[in-house]
């Protein structure tokens, strides 16, 4: 165990930013901290490095309690978003400082600046300004330079949010075998699903200072805590539905499922990828709208269940239905999902 | 069109703005613009006539609206610092002159500004009403309209009950006990009445013999806590003496005869009897004089203004006005004037010429001898 | 490894990279539209400034025509006139360093922490650049002379100098230096903290060098000014201290010894262009490209105990240096020998036959007020316009250009008085005895301001924002009016209500210049101090705290003025 936070909280004037928060984290593990804007995960974050007094609760590491112990200290690497490279050093200049900070020889300076450039392919960098740098390199140097003093814990602020999409892909690939090769706890905010994900070994949700949820990703997408959660996720097919126990009667229709609820009004979640295409399925609709993103296509379908809400769901490849075709759709019952709230 | 010509037009361009905003915030009536600008332009409408003094000038309302009624001319007052400061700006504008008429060349500048010939004679009507000992000038180049004496005031309460001590009476007893370390004066080499009480001490104790001017201002200085100088009369009088309505600490400072006056016109309520008094000993005369300035394109009206200046109705105005002594002697002083304002039985004098000739030597012996 | 990561550099090199930033500028390659912007504060600062400078020191030095280079030389190699410079320049060195180190830590307190009064504060500390130097000699006298409350006898001594020019020049720092630092991206800070810097450190390695071109700023003006300081050496300092200024003064207005005050002229203007020239060396070297300001201004409330007692230590030092002249000022204004009363303000205002002693306050007010009005403007035009040739140009024409109009700042005033009674009767039009030559001397010595304020932010605009504009179909100077001009606006404004407060309180380079009777506050207060008397001493103190209050409301009022990039002051 390395980081612990209990019943962290932060307030701002009246507002707190972060309600609660509780939370350890292994020795080598990646917590991914997601949320929309606003909600509290750069709080989070500067509460953790120290940069954010706490107004209840306590951090800390390996059992010490770091309330005493200020942000220039706690060993902690932070890569801000949008950087904040030091404009008027040179990216050598920028990544030695932390190792200048801490009275390293020169020679060992020199020694890990290559070292870390080289990790994250920068070699030839070392004499340029960060005024002359693309976006892209900008991001590796604040990387760079948050790791060259081997922080023992590194926390990331939204490192993809300044790129463009097919970068951000890359990078982000890049970046998850940079930290598998790291052994070392690391806490990834970012506003991106896709990226929490990819990277996190548990993945966090926060909204308004609360934590939603806290369970790997997988089970994060396989059962959504709650509405909100689900709704972040991107899932759009929740409804209320009536279950008598091993039955539940959907709006479209009554599906047999392999745990028993609950008797009485649910609200529930179908996941989009418990819909698929079967032609003998036995939900009839009509496609509404579709999204081909490449490697899937999002679908929407309209049912032809009176007041039914539209379902949707998501085709793997390129092969799909065209808008206003009719199709026949089947749902997988480990697919349904109760949410509490 | 040329870059050149952009930047010729621009610059044009912003002179003649220049130029009409200066005419639009002046007060002067608006001048064919063909005309060099002299101000005192005789056009149809009022003439302008310009007076320049120096930032102690002061006058009630009304008495110069009577002068520009009498005589339809606008009269316009000009500021330029202080005596000295006037003086050598009309000397530096001598050919194209900005004024009219001078007031404020002093007995200290007027050696200087009659050799640098700024001015034209006039004889003001009304001289026969001024005592011989203020008409320094015999070709009437400049014409003496004040004159006041730059003295040694005390602070009354330094010097009665409890304390045992006699106000002092004479220069000499400065220098030792009881009142040593009780005297503030300015820098002569900065302040007008510096300077003059500078000049009196030379008077009176003269450069040669057994004790010059210079021993006895070493003895002033002597003994701490000595003499102190500061660079202005502000400074000495509101800052060092602790007399009327000064804040400081030394009963004694070299100030002007008047200044009682001031003190009991200037308080609320009205004092019975001045909380200041002046020392009969050592004052000197400074006389103030007003000139027709060579080059004036009016040297009639100019001198018409020069004798309302000596006139009964503007002298009657100068001793509430500027605190200092009419020259004028037929007329009658006010009343808070007579019971307060020190008449200073024998001032000291100095020849202009002299002044001029060894002003700057004296300066520099004066700052060897107290401040180095 | 994918391809995003190794594709390797492009061949770096330092001028190119310079010359891709100045390519970049928006005055590259257009000389023409260089000259333009430049031409009319070129042709003010040249006819107002250098014609009369040159046309008097040819008066002094070469009176028949013919320059004597004995004459100036032994002039020169006087003892009193080299002592006089080393006395000058040393005290305008300490001052400078004593201003800079008491004002930084104000600085960082008004630019990083948000509480109670901050912006009134703000405004506040304006005030005492604005007072006369007769003024506040009276108030530091009340605080430091014979009657002190603290028992301090620092009357005429160097302290007294150094604290008094502290008091005036404080604020100059501050909103140079503070405006600057509060648009400083506060998480290089942060980022700093993180690699293990303490605060200190942090400050050192980081902030303190993103901060050398706004301190480098403050610090030459507040050079400027205590290098040609007047008042406050005579009033302050007492007879044995004398700056340039001081002995210019002497030569001219007492002696009229042109030809001494010409060589002393000469070699104050010596000094001052060593120092703009080493001003301008250092600029060029310390300046950071990049973006590191931002625009919304986020303020951190005060949490912990050491920030609590850092902010109360610098409330008290500001207290002490700034306000306590202040209140000494207003106390005597209220005082008189039954206790507290406003009887010297009321008096102010009652028209009692009391001749041209005093001037009615309120054309002294209105006077104030137009004046100062008329000069803003002025200065904010040719100021904008100035800035922008500097600004934009960043090579050494616009540096030369930065320097001639810093130089009116630096020169004896009593010589540009005198200047323009030689020179501008020569012109067509005679404004020798105009009251517009008010507001000219007065923009002379306020424009430099505007510039200082508006050059650092227009620099750190980033090009990238103007060429999105431009794709976006504006042209180029649409681009710079939607992008640039809210960013630049608001430190315009800043300069430019800077300018307006001190010349509420402009005296000094009015009093050598002939001009018609339009009494300012200052000259009013200055007449008032004329005449013993406990009356007059209270008017004198009241309207001082009338121009205090006036130029304090002024300040708010333009520090309200708000567009989208302002930083919360």
């Amino acid at each position: 165990m390395s980081l612990a936070l209990d019943g962290a909280t932060v307030r701002y004037g009246a507002t707190e930013a972060l309600s609660d928060v509780t939370f350890e984290l292994g020795p080598a593990e990646r917590l991914a901290v997601l949320g929309p804007s606003g909600s509290g995960k750069s709080t989070l974050l500067r509460a953790v490095a120290g940069l954010e007094p706490l107004a209840a609760g306590r951090i800390s590491w390996e059992s010490l309690d770091l309330a005493a112990l200020p942000p220039h200290r706690r060993g902690f690497g932070l890569m801000f978003q949008d950087y904040a490279l030091f404009p008027h050093r040179d990216v050598r200049g920028n990544v030695a400082f932390g190792l200048e900070m801490r009275g390293d020889a020169r020679r060992a300076i020199d020694t890990r600046v290559a070292e870390v450039l080289e990790l994250v392919g920068l070699s030839e960098f070392e004499r340029r300004l960060p005024s002359d740098l693309s976006g892209g390199e900008q991001q590796r140097v604040a990387l760079a330079r948050a790791l060259a003093p081997t922080p023992r814990l590194l926390m990331l602020d939204e490192p993809l949010g300044a790129l463009d999409r097919a970068l951000r892909a890359e990078l982000l690939d890049e970046l998850d075998s940079i930290f598998t090769r790291l052994r070392m706890p690391i806490i990834y905010v970012t506003h991106d699903q896709e990226e929490a994900l990819t990277i996190g070994d548990r993945v966090c949700v926060l909204r308004a200072g609360v934590v939603e949820a806290l369970m790997p990703p997988r089970e994060l997408w396989r059962s959504p805590p709650n509405e909100f959660v689900a709704r972040f996720l991107g899932m759009a097919n929740i409804f209320v539905a009536q279950s008598d126990g091993r039955v539940v009667h959907t709006p479209w229709l009554d599906v047999d499922l392999p745990e028993a609820l609950a008797p009485g009004s649910q609200r529930l979640l179908l996941r989009p990828d418990g819909l698929v295409l079967d032609a003998t399925g036995q939900i009839h609709g009509t496609v509404r709208s579709s999204s081909f993103r490449g490697a899937e296509t999002r679908l929407e379908v309209q049912t032809t269940e009176p007041s039914a809400p539209i379902l949707e769901m998501i085709v793997p490849g390129s092969a799909f239905p065209d808008v206003g075709e009719s199709v026949r759709l089947r749902v997988t019952p480990e697919a349904i999902v109760v949410l509490p709230y | 069109m040329t870059t050149r010509t952009r930047i010729a037009l621009l610059v044009g361009l912003s002179l003649v703005v220049g130029a009409c905003g200066g005419q639009a915030v002046s007060p002067a009536p608006t001048q064919a613009p063909s005309q060099t600008a002299l101000p005192s332009a005789t056009e149809a409408g009022d003439a302008r006539l310009v007076l320049m003094t120096h930032d102690s000038f002061a006058v009630s309302d009304g008495i110069l609206e009577a002068f520009e009624q009498e005589h339809g001319v606008d009269v316009e007052v000009l500021r330029g610092g202080d005596a000295g400061g006037v003086v050598n700006q009309a000397i530096l504008t001598r050919d194209n002159p900005v004024a009219d008429v001078l007031f404020g060349v002093d007995n200290t500048f007027l050696s200087r500004a009659l050799d640098e010939e700024i001015f034209v004679p006039h004889e003001a009507a009304g001289l026969d009403s001024v005592p011989a000992d203020l008409q320094l000038e015999a070709e009437h180049r400049v014409t003496p309209i004040d004159y006041g004496d730059v003295c040694l005031n005390y602070d009354r309460s330094a010097f009665e009950a409890p304390f045992d001590v006699a106000p002092p009476s004479a220069l000499e007893s400065l220098g030792g006990p009881p009142y040593n370390g009780k005297l503030v004066v300015e820098n002569p080499a900065t302040s007008s009445p510096g300077l003059a009480f500078m000049l009196a001490t030379i008077v009176r104790f003269g450069e040669s013999g057994d004790y010059t001017w210079i021993d006895y201002w070493r003895a002033l200085r002597e003994n701490v806590p000595g003499l102190v100088v500061t660079a202005g009369w502000e400074e000495a009088y509101y800052g060092s003496f602790s007399g009327g309505s000064g804040e400081g600490d030394r009963p004694i400072v070299v100030s002007y005869a008047t200044s009682p006056v001031a003190e009991v016109i200037f308080a609320d309520p009205q004092p019975e009897r001045a909380p200041t008094a002046v020392i009969d000993d050592g004052c000197f005369r400074q006389i103030e004089f007003a000139g027709v300035l060579a080059g004036t394109e009016s040297p009639e009206l100019a001198g018409e203004l020069i004798d309302f200046m000596l006139g009964d109705e503007f002298q009657a105005d100068i001793p509430l006005s500027m605190f200092v002594f009419p020259a004028n002697s037929t007329v009658e002083l006010p009343d808070v004037f007579v019971e307060h304002a020190a008449q200073v039985s024998e001032p000291l004098t100095m020849d202009p010429a002299m002044i001029a000739e060894n002003r700057e030597r004296w300066l520099e012996e004066w700052t060897d001898a107290v401040l180095r | 490894m994918s391809a995003g990561w190794r594709s390797g550099p492009t061949p770096y090199s330092a001028e190119r990279a310079a010359s891709v930033a100045r390519s970049q500028s928006p005055l590259a390659r257009r000389g023409r539209l260089t000259l333009v912007l430049a031409a009319l504060p070129l042709a003010f600062v040249a006819l107002f400034f250098v014609f009369p400078l040159v046309s008097i020191l040819l008066e002094g030095l070469a009176p028949d025509g013919v320059f004597d280079l004995g004459a100036f030389v032994a002039t020169l190699t006087q003892p009193f006139v080299i002592e006089t410079a080393w006395f000058t320049l040393w005290q305008a060195v300490i001052s400078t360093l004593l201003t800079v180190v008491v004002a930084l830590p104000g600085a960082y307190l008004f630019a990083r922490y948000r509480f109670r009064g901050r912006r009134v504060l703000w405004a506040l500390t304006i005030v005492p650049f604005v007072l006369p130097t007769v003024v506040v000699g009276a108030a530091f006298l009340a605080l430091l002379g014979p009657r002190s409350p603290f028992g301090l006898r620092l009357e005429h001594t160097i302290w007294a100098i150094l604290l008094a020019h502290v008091f005036y020049n404080y604020a100059v720092v501050l909103r140079i230096v503070g405006g600057f630092w509060a648009q400083l991206d506060p998480r290089l800070e942060a980022a700093a903290r993180m690699l293990g810097a303490s605060r200190w450190a942090a400050f050192r390695h980081v902030t303190l060098p993103l901060l050398r071109p706004a301190i480098a700023s403050a610090a030459s003006i507040v050079f400027l000014f205590t290098f040609t300081s007047f008042g406050v050496i005579l009033l302050v300092g007492g007879p044995q201290y004398a700056t340039l200024e001081v002995e210019i003064y002497r030569q001219t207005a007492q002696l009229l010894d042109l030809r001494a005050a010409a060589t002393l002229a000469l070699v104050q203007l010596a000094a001052l262009c060593a120092l703009l020239l080493l001003y301008a060396r250092y600029q060029q070297s310390a300046a950071v490209r990049g973006r590191f300001l931002v625009g919304r201004w986020q303020g951190q409330p005060i949490r912990t105990i050491s920030e609590r007692l850092f902010v109360a230590l610098n409330l008290l030092l500001v207290a002490a240096v700034l306000g306590l002249p202040l209140l000494v000022m207003v106390e005597r204004s209220l005082a008189n020998d039954d206790g507290y009363s406003l009887a010297s303000y009321a008096s102010l205002f009652d028209e009692s036959a009391r001749g041209a002693l005093f001037v009615p306050p309120i054309e002294a007010i209105g006077n104030s007020l137009v004046f100062a009005a008329a000069t803003a403007t002025t200065c904010l035009i040719l100021g904008s316009l100035a800035a922008a040739v500097i600004a934009y140009r960043r090579d050494w024409l616009a540096h030369s250009f930065d320097a001639l109009l810093t130089l009116p700042l630096g020169t004896s005033a009593v010589i540009i008085g005198f200047g323009f009674l030689i020179s501008l009767g020569s012109l067509p039009i005679d404004l020798r005895v105009s009251p517009v030559l008010i507001p000219i001397a007065h923009t002379l010595v306020a424009l430099p301001f505007v510039i200082r304020a508006t050059t650092p932010v227009m620099r750190s605009v980033d090009h990238r924002l103007r060429e999105a504009a431009a794709v976006l179909g504006a042209s180029p100077s649409r681009a710079w009016r939607l992008v640039d001009l809210p960013i630049v606006g608001r430190a315009l404004l800043i300069g430019a209500g800077f300018a307006f407060a001190v010349l509420l309180g402009e005296f000094g380079a009015t009093l050598f210049i002939v001009r018609p009777d339009t009494p300012t506050m200052p000259v009013a207060i200055f007449r008032l101090l004329g005449q013993p008397g406990s009356l007059a001493f209270g008017q004198a103190m009241a309207m001082a705290t009338l121009l205090m209050l006036l130029t304090a409301a002024a300040v708010l009022v333009f520090d309200r003025v708000r567009t989208p990039g302002s930083a919360g002051l």
